[in-house]
C-alpha cells in the first residue's frame, strides 16, 4: 500500500472522536489532582500519625468496631520526623498527632495558619478527666499550652535508660549508671541514639564533675551555656567513638541493634529493653543512679484536620483505662490515663515494679520544654558525633 | 513556526506549545526559583524575636500551670511524678483564702509582663516585615563539617565515575565491537537485566554480603579469620568502602550502554582498516575507537557522576548511621530533621551548580555539544 | 566478523575481564534471591535453615507494603500519561522548530534528565507549599513528571525524525484537515514509540526513590518502604519481593531482546 492510498483509506474512515477532547480530560484530571488522589481513600476515618509502635492493631480494630471508624495509620520515628513531615504536608495530612508535650513550640511556624500546626483542643469534646491530673497540669509547664490554649493531651510517659546484656556485663540494679555504656568490655558494642546520649552522658559527666551542667538543666538555661556543656561532652564522647556498635532513632531499630548488630549494652527507650527482656530473661532494663530520662508524649489534633469528630472519637476512644492497659502491656510505655493499671498484666506490674523502685521515681530527670535554640544547636552535635 | 500550524493547525499547535509551556514553567522553572529564593531568605535563630517568643512561651507556661491550681486546688506531688499504679486522685487540702489572693496577685503580674511583651513581639515583627529579606548567609554559612562532607561526597562521585569508566570501557568495547552476534545478544542481555532490575533491589542485595551473618564474615570465619561464637566479626558497614562499592555497582551500567550504543555505531571495518595499516591496539583506541565514542563516555560520566553525588538511597541504606552522613542525607535532614528548609534549599543549589559545572567541564573536555548528549 | 576471528591473548584477558564483570553484577542478586528460599530471619544465605516458600504468601499479609503498592500505582496512573502528553508535545514542536531558541528550549527540557534526583523533589516541595499543597502523593506526581516527561520526548523525537514528510504533505494536498492528519497519519506513526515511552515511563515512576522520598513527604510508595524496611531489621519477605521484580524483570528483558532480534 502506498502513501497515497493509506492516506485516503485514512480519510475513508475517520471518526469524529476528538483527541484534543481526550487530551483534555486528561490535563483536568491532572490540575485536579489532590482532590481525586485524596479522594482515593475511604469517606468515613480518621488519619493517624503516630510513633511506629503507638497504635496497633488491637486498637484500631477495638475502634473500628466500637465507632465503625476506619483508622488510616501513618508512623514516624522521632519527633524530629513528625514535625518536618506535618510542615511539609502543610498540616493537612493528618488529623490525629502524637508529639512529645516538650516539643510543641516546633510546631510553631509563621506559614501555618494560626502560626501553628496544631489546632487548639476543645476541651469539651476531649475527655480531659480521663487523664491523671498532675500529668494535666504539669504538661502546661512542659509545653502542652500555647499562649492560654491548650494544644496537647498528655497520652503516655516512659523513660530511657540501660538496657544490658546481664550474661555479657552483669550489673547491680542500684548501680547501673549511663556511665556504663564507655566500660572498656563493651568497647565497640553499644548502641544509642546520637540525639540523647549527649543527654545521658552528660548527666553522668555532671555526676562525675568533669562537665558541671546543673544536671543538664544549663542547655535549657542559655545559648551560651548550651554550647559550653554541649561542646565538652562531645569532645568527651568523639574522643570514645570505638565504643559505637549501632544507632538507632526508633524502636525497632533499637531493637535490631541489639538483635542483629550485636550491641550488649545500650541507652535506650524502656519499651526496648521490657520487650527485649520479656523475650530473653539475660537482657534487663535499669534506671542510671544519675536519674532515668524520662518523657511525657501526648495527643493533638492538627491545623488542617478534616475529620474533626472521628478524631475527637479516637482521642476520647483511646483515654480509656482498658486501651490505655492495652497500649502499656504492647509497648511497656506508661498510659497517662487515670486507672489504667487496672487493666495491665501481670508481666507489666512485675516489670515495672523492678525498674521504676520508689528511689528511681523520685529522683527522674525530665526532658524540659524545647527552647529556640535546642534543636538546631543539638543537632550541629549530633553531627558532629555521627561525623566522628 | 509556520511550518507547525501548516501541518498540525492552530488547534493542535497551541495546545502542544500550551503542554510545553505548563511543563517548562510550573514543573522545571518555578520550582528551582522557588527553591533559590528560599535559599536566599536566611532564618536568624539567634535573634531579639526569637528570644522575645521564647520568653513569651515562658510567661504563657507559668501563668497556665498558675491558672490550673486556681481552678483545681493546689498541687500535691509538684515533683510531677505519678505512680500510675494510683487509680484514685490524691488528696489535698483546699486553698486557704490568702494562698488564693497571693496566687491571683500572680497571674496579674505575669500577664503585664505578657502584654508588655506582646507589644514589643509586634513591633518587631513589623520592623523585620520591613527589612530586606534576602541574603547570601545560607551559602556562606556552611561550616566546616558541611563543606568537608560535599568535598567528600563530591571525591566519591567523581572516583565512581572513574572506576566506571575504566571498567565500562572494554565491556563495551567486548559487547560492540568483538562478539559475534549471538555473543553480542547473550552478553547486552547480562547487562541490561540488572540495569532493569529495581535501583533499590540493587542496593537492597548488598544487605546479604555486608551484613553480621553475610557472605563477607561468613568467608572470613571459614578461612578462620573470625569467628561468629566469639562475636569476632566485622562490622562492614563501618567502612566507607562499601558506600562505594555499592554505588559503583548501582550506577555502573549508565556508563555501559550511553558507551555502548555510540561504539556499536562504529564500523568495525574502520578497526581493520586500522589494524591493517599495522596500527598498534593501544593506538587504534586513542586514534579511533575513543575519537568516535566521545559522546557516548560523555553522557555516561555525566550520568554516573550526577546519580552518585545525588544518591540518597545508597548512603541511606548502606551506611545505617555508623559513617558520616553523605550529603545529600544531610540535605534531607535540614528538610525533615531539624528544621531548616531555607539552609536545605541553599544546599540543594549548591550540590545543582556543582552538576551543572561537572556537564560543562566533561562536555568542554569532550568537545560534545548538548545536542549531541541525548542520543 | 572478521575481528572475532582473530582470538589473541588480549581478546582472552577481555573473556575474563567480562566474566567477572559479570558475576560482579549478577552475584549480589542471586545470593538476595536465595536468601528468600531460606526460612532464617533476617534474611541469610549462609546460615541455611530450611528450604521454604513461605516468605511469598506473607507477602500478602503486609497490610504497610500492600498499602505502599498502592500508592505506587496511584502515583503511576498519573505520572504516565502526563509525562507521554509532556513528552509528546515538547517532541512536536521541537523536531518543527528551528533556530537558537529551539536549543535553548531543548536544553531546558532535557535539564530534568541531568539534575539529582532529590533537587527536583525539593525544589517541587517548596513550589507548592506556596499554594498550601502540602508533600504527598500529589507532589510527588508532580516531581516525577518533572523529569519522567524528557524520556518519552527523546523516544519520540527519534521517531519523529524518521517520519516521511512527504506524507503529511501528501495529505494535506488530499484536503485533510490539519487535525484530521494528525489524528490518523501522523498518531498512528508514533504510536509504537508512544507505547514504548509509556512503559518507560511506568518503570521509572514505579523505581523511583530519590525524587519520591523528598516529595512524598509522610505517605509511602513501595520504594520508599523497601528502603525504610532495608535500614533496620526486617524478614526476608522483602527478599521474596526481590525475587518477583527480578523474574518479571529477566522475564521482560528476554522477551524485548528476542523481539529486537526478531525485527532484524
Amino acid at each position: 500500500m502506498n502513501d497515497k492510498a493509506k492516506i485516503s483509506r485514512a480519510l475513508r474512515d475517520g471518526s469524529r472522536r476528538s483527541f484534543l477532547k481526550k487530551s483534555a480530560v486528561v490535563a483536568a484530571a491532572a490540575a485536579t489532582g489532590p482532590w481525586i488522589v485524596n479522594s482515593l481513600a475511604a469517606s468515613k476515618e480518621v488519619k493517624v500519625f503516630a510513633w511506629v509502635d503507638y497504635v496497633n492493631q488491637d486498637m484500631i480494630d477495638g475502634f473500628e468496631k466500637e465507632t465503625g471508624i476506619k483508622v488510616n495509620l501513618t508512623t514516624f520515628g522521632s519527633n524530629d520526623e513528625a514535625e518536618q513531615k506535618t510542615k511539609a504536608s502543610g498540616g493537612k495530612g493528618w488529623d490525629v498527632i502524637f508529639p512529645s508535650v516538650t516539643n510543641r513550640a516546633n510546631y510553631e511556624d509563621a506559614n501555618a495558619p494560626g502560626g501553628i500546626w496544631l489546632a487548639p483542643i476543645d476541651e469539651k469534646r476531649a475527655n480531659l478527666k480521663a487523664i491523671i491530673p498532675s500529668f494535666l497540669r504539669d504538661s502546661i509547664a512542659l509545653g502542652a499550652v500555647y499562649r492560654d490554649k491548650r494544644y496537647l493531651i498528655p497520652y503516655d510517659w516512659g523513660t530511657e535508660g540501660i538496657t544490658f546484656n546481664s550474661k555479657v556485663v552483669n550489673l547491680k540494679d542500684a548501680e547501673v549508671s549511663f556511665g556504663d555504656l564507655w566500660r572498656p568490655e563493651v568497647k565497640g558494642k553499644v548502641a544509642f541514639r546520637q540525639k540523647s546520649v549527649i543527654m545521658g552522658t552528660g548527666l553522668y559527666l555532671d555526676s562525675t564533675g568533669v562537665v558541671k551542667s546543673n544536671r543538664m538543666l544549663d542547655v535549657y538555661k542559655s545559648e551560651e551555656d548550651a554550647r559550653r556543656v554541649w561542646s565538652a561532652i562531645t569532645v568527651w564522647i568523639i574522643e570514645r567513638k570505638d565504643w559505637f556498635g549501632a544507632f538507632w532513632n526508633n524502636a525497632t531499630e533499637a531493637t535490631s541493634a541489639f538483635k542483629d548488630a550485636g550491641a550488649v549494652i545500650g541507652q535506650t527507650w524502656d519499651t526496648t529493653g521490657l520487650l527485649l527482656a520479656q523475650e530473653d530473661s539475660a537482657y534487663k532494663y535499669r534506671a542510671p543512679k544519675e536519674g532515668i530520662i524520662t518523657w511525657l508524649d501526648s495527643v493533638g489534633i492538627l491545623a488542617g484536620a478534616e475529620n474533626l469528630d472521628e478524631a475527637y472519637k479516637f482521642i476520647n476512644y483511646i483515654l480509656t483505662p482498658k486501651v490505655g492497659a492495652v497500649f502499656s502491656n504492647k509497648t511497656g510505655y506508661n498510659s497517662a490515663v487515670a486507672g489504667f493499671g487496672d487493666y495491665t498484666s501481670d508481666t507489666f506490674k512485675r516489670q515495672f515494679a523492678e525498674v521504676y523502685r520508689p528511689d528511681v521515681l523520685s529522683n527522674m530527670w525530665w526532658w524540659q520544654a524545647d527552647t529556640p535554640w535546642f534543636a538546631p544547636m543539638r543537632s550541629e552535635f549530633v553531627e558532629k558525633i555521627s561525623n566522628a | 513556526m509556520k511550518q507547525l500550524f501548516e501541518i498540525y493547525g492552530w488547534p493542535l499547535t497551541t495546545f502542544f506549545s500550551a503542554c510545553v509551556a505548563l511543563w517548562l514553567t510550573i514543573l522545571i522553572v518555578t520550582p528551582q526559583f522557588f527553591m533559590i529564593e528560599l535559599s536566599l531568605r536566611f532564618e536568624d535563630r539567634g535573634d531579639r524575636l526569637t528570644k522575645i517568643v521564647n520568653d513569651l512561651d515562658v510567661l504563657y507556661r507559668d501563668k497556665g500551670t498558675k491558672e490550673y491550681d486556681l481552678v483545681n486546688g493546689p498541687a500535691c506531688n509538684t515533683t510531677g511524678m505519678v505512680n500510675p499504679m494510683m487509680t484514685g486522685d490524691s488528696s489535698c487540702a483546699q486553698f486557704g483564702e490568702e494562698d488564693k489572693l497571693r496566687l491571683e496577685q500572680q497571674v496579674r503580674e505575669l500577664e503585664d509582663r505578657i502584654q508588655s511583651l506582646l507589644v514589643e513581639e509586634q513591633n518587631l515583627k513589623e520592623i523585620k516585615a520591613q527589612q530586606f529579606p534576602y541574603s547570601v548567609r545560607n551559602y556562606t554559612a556552611m561550616t566546616g563539617l558541611h563543606a568537608w562532607t560535599l568535598t567528600k561526597t563530591v571525591a566519591f562521585a567523581l572516583i565512581v565515575t572513574l572506576i566506571a569508566l575504566a571498567a565500562c570501557y572494554p565491556v563495551a568495547y567486548a559487547v560492540a565491537l568483538r562478539s559475534g552476534p549471538v555473543k553480542t545478544v547473550i552478553l547486552f542481555t547480562a547487562l541490561f537485566v540488572p540495569y532493569a532490575v529495581n535501583e533499590l533491589m540493587r542496593i537492597y542485595a548488598w544487605l546479604t554480603v555486608f551484613d553480621l551473618h553475610g557472605l563477607l564474615n561468613t568467608l572470613l570465619v571459614i578461612a578462620g579469620f573470625a569467628s561468629f561464637a566469639s562475636d569476632e566479626v566485622i562490622i562492614w558497614y563501618r567502612f566507607p568502602g562499601t558506600v562505594l562499592v555499592v554505588l559503583v555497582y548501582t550506577y555502573i551500567l549508565f556508563m555501559v550502554f550511553p558507551i555502548y550504543n555510540t561504539m556499536a555505531t562504529l564500523d568495525p571495518n574502520q578497526v581493520e582498516a586500522a589494524r591493517d595499516l599495522g596500527a598498534k591496539t593501544w593506538r587504534i583506541h586513542w586514534r579511533v575507537i575513543i575519537p568516535h565514542t566521545k559522546p557516548g563516555i560523555a553522557v555516561g560520566c555525566i550520568m554516573t557522576f550526577m546519580l552518585a553525588a545525588g544518591s540518597f538511597s545508597v548512603p541511606y541504606i548502606i551506611t545505617r548511621g555508623l559513617q558520616p552522613k553523605w550529603f545529600t542525607q544531610l540535605i534531607y535532614d535540614k528538610f525533615y530533621e531539624s528544621s531548616n528548609w531555607n539552609l536545605g534549599s541553599a544546599y540543594s543549589f549548591t550540590l545543582l551548580l556543582i552538576c551543572i559545572l561537572f556537564i560543562f567541564g566533561v562536555m568542554a573536555i569532550f568537545g560534545v555539544k548538548l545536542r549531541q548528549l541525548a542520543r | 566478523m572478521k575481528a572475532v576471528e582473530t582470538m589473541d591473548r588480549g581478546d582472552a584477558l577481555l573473556n575474563i575481564f567480562i566474566g567477572m564483570f559479570v558475576m560482579f553484577m549478577f552475584l549480589p542478586l542471586i545470593l538476595m534471591m536465595l536468601a528468600a528460599f531460606n526460612s532464617a530471619s533476617p534474611p541469610s544465605v549462609t546460615s541455611w535453615e530450611e528450604l521454604t516458600l513461605a516468605w511469598f504468601p506473607r507477602l500478602l499479609a503486609e497490610d504497610r507494603l500492600i498499602g505502599c503498592l498502592q500508592n505506587s500505582f496511584r502515583i503511576a496512573v498519573f505520572v504516565v500519561p502526563a509525562s507521554v502528553l509532556l513528552g509528546l508535545s515538547a517532541a512536536i514542536l521541537l523536531t518543527r522548530l528551528e533556530g537558537q531558541a529551539t536549543n535553548l528550549l531543548y536544553a531546558c527540557l532535557i535539564s530534568p534528565m541531568l539534575t539529582p534526583g532529590i533537587v527536583l523533589g525539593i525544589a517541587t516541595i517548596v513550589f507548592w507549599r506556596h499554594f498550601g499543597v502540602g508533600a504527598d502523593l500529589y507532589t510527588t506526581i508532580m516531581a516525577q513528571t518533572t523529569f519522567i516527561a524528557s524520556f518519552p520526548m527523546l523516544i519520540i523525537m527519534a521517531r519523529l525524525q524518521r517520519q516521511d514528510r512527504a506524507q503529511e504533505e501528501a495529505a494535506l494536498d488530499l484536503g485533510a484537515s490539519p487535525f484530521f492528519l494528525f489524528r490518523r497519519v501522523t498518531f498512528p506513526f508514533l504510536l509504537p514509540a508512544i507505547l514504548t515511552s509509556a512503559a518507560l515511563a511506568f518503570l521509572l515512576s514505579f523505581e523511583n526513590y530519590n525524587t519520591t522520598v523528598f516529595s512524598i513527604g509522610g505517605s509511602c510508595t513501595l520504594t520508599t518502604e523497601i528502603a525504610a524496611q532495608a535500614r533496620r531489621a526486617h524478614t526476608p519477605v522483602i527478599n521474596a519481593l526481590g525475587v518477583i521484580f527480578v523474574t518479571v524483570t529477566v522475564i521482560f528483558s528476554l522477551v524485548y531482546t528476542l523481539r529486537k532480534q526478531w525485527e532484524k
